[in-house]
């Protein structure tokens, strides 16, 4: 589990994220909570390079209870499917106007493969 | 328009919203401090404006994006860590939302020098803004850039009418 919270100020507390990540057979699923933003952004790349360091034949990346993603993310989503693909499958699992809209608004479903629920992904992926 | 008492229920309007909706705040530019303002951004949303899960998510990624763009590009220098000016207004006349986001750098300088990592991330960031507002400026001058993300037919919720 990758905990991070920045020192909240006087005002509002900032962003949250957590990433934990399990195998369910050859496939890794990283599961993520909180908000994806330039602030979380560093720890949720360094977390899913972590995550997939054990050579798996397929990474998903669960976004169910994200409840916000920013461009930063969707970077880290883009350069993971970029590094995944050479050797494994990629799927992300996103539902919901805070993270399956940014990615498909900017037409980035047709590079990334979606998918609105982990039992959905798993089954496609093969890890069911 | 007259309504009858019986059928509906005027909701009475908030102190907040006497005060013609706006909100102004000077952050430092940073990623902490953009994520900060974007949560109170939104709080700010759900007690004024009625708008469902999707227009609430868009407008606080949209601003999200103008802010860290304003953080990340808006400073003269590079070593430095510039002020980022937020003014959100609704002009309840034509319902229209309004945020206004200044900072002292320019963006366009920047997109040229920066690396090409960089240019993609802004690239996603400003398309982003155009695809979920109805209207987007970005207006660079001598002292810095501002942006202005606009939405229109944006209901107060003291218009909101509810059934008995």
């Amino acid at each position: 589990m990758n905990e991070h919270r920045a020192a909240p100020g006087d005002g509002e507390p900032y962003s949250t994220l957590g990433v934990k990540h399990y195998w369910v057979d050859q496939l890794v699923v990283i599961a993520v909570s909180g908000e994806v933003d330039a602030l979380t952004a560093p720890q949720f790349s360094a977390a899913i390079g972590e995550a997939t360091a054990g050579s798996p034949a397929g990474v998903i990346v669960d976004l169910s209870a994200v409840d916000f993603l920013a461009s930063a993310g969707l970077g880290v989503l883009v350069a993971t499917h970029e590094q995944v693909t050479a050797k494994a499958r990629f799927g992300v699992v996103a539902d919901g106007p805070a993270t399956r809209r940014p990615i498909t608004v900017l037409g980035l479903d047709s590079i990334i493969t979606l998918y609105r629920t982990l039992e959905e992904a798993l089954a496609d992926m093969g890890g069911a | 328009m007259a309504l009858g008492v019986n059928t509906f229920r005027r909701v009475p309007r908030t102190p907040q919203s006497d005060m013609r909706s706006s909100m102004v705040r000077n952050v430092a530019g940073n990623a902490a401090e953009v994520a900060g303002l974007r949560g109170e951004f939104t709080q700010w949303l759900q007690r004024h404006f009625y708008l469902n899960e999707s227009r609430r998510s868009d407008l606080a990624l949209a601003v999200n994006e103008a802010l860290i763009n304003a953080a990340e590009f808006g400073h003269p220098d590079r070593a430095g860590q510039g002020i980022v000016t937020f003014n959100a207004a609704y002009d309840e006349a034509v319902g229209t939302l309004t945020v206004t986001i200044n900072d002292r750098g320019r963006w366009r300088l920047r997109l040229t020098r920066t690396a090409a990592e960089q240019s993609v991330k802004r690239g996603r960031g400003i398309a982003l803004m155009q695809i979920l507002t109805d209207e987007l400026r970005i207006s660079p001058s001598d002292r810095g850039t501002q942006v202005s993300l606009v939405w229109t037919n944006v209901q107060p919720h003291y218009f909101v009418l509810s059934r008995h």
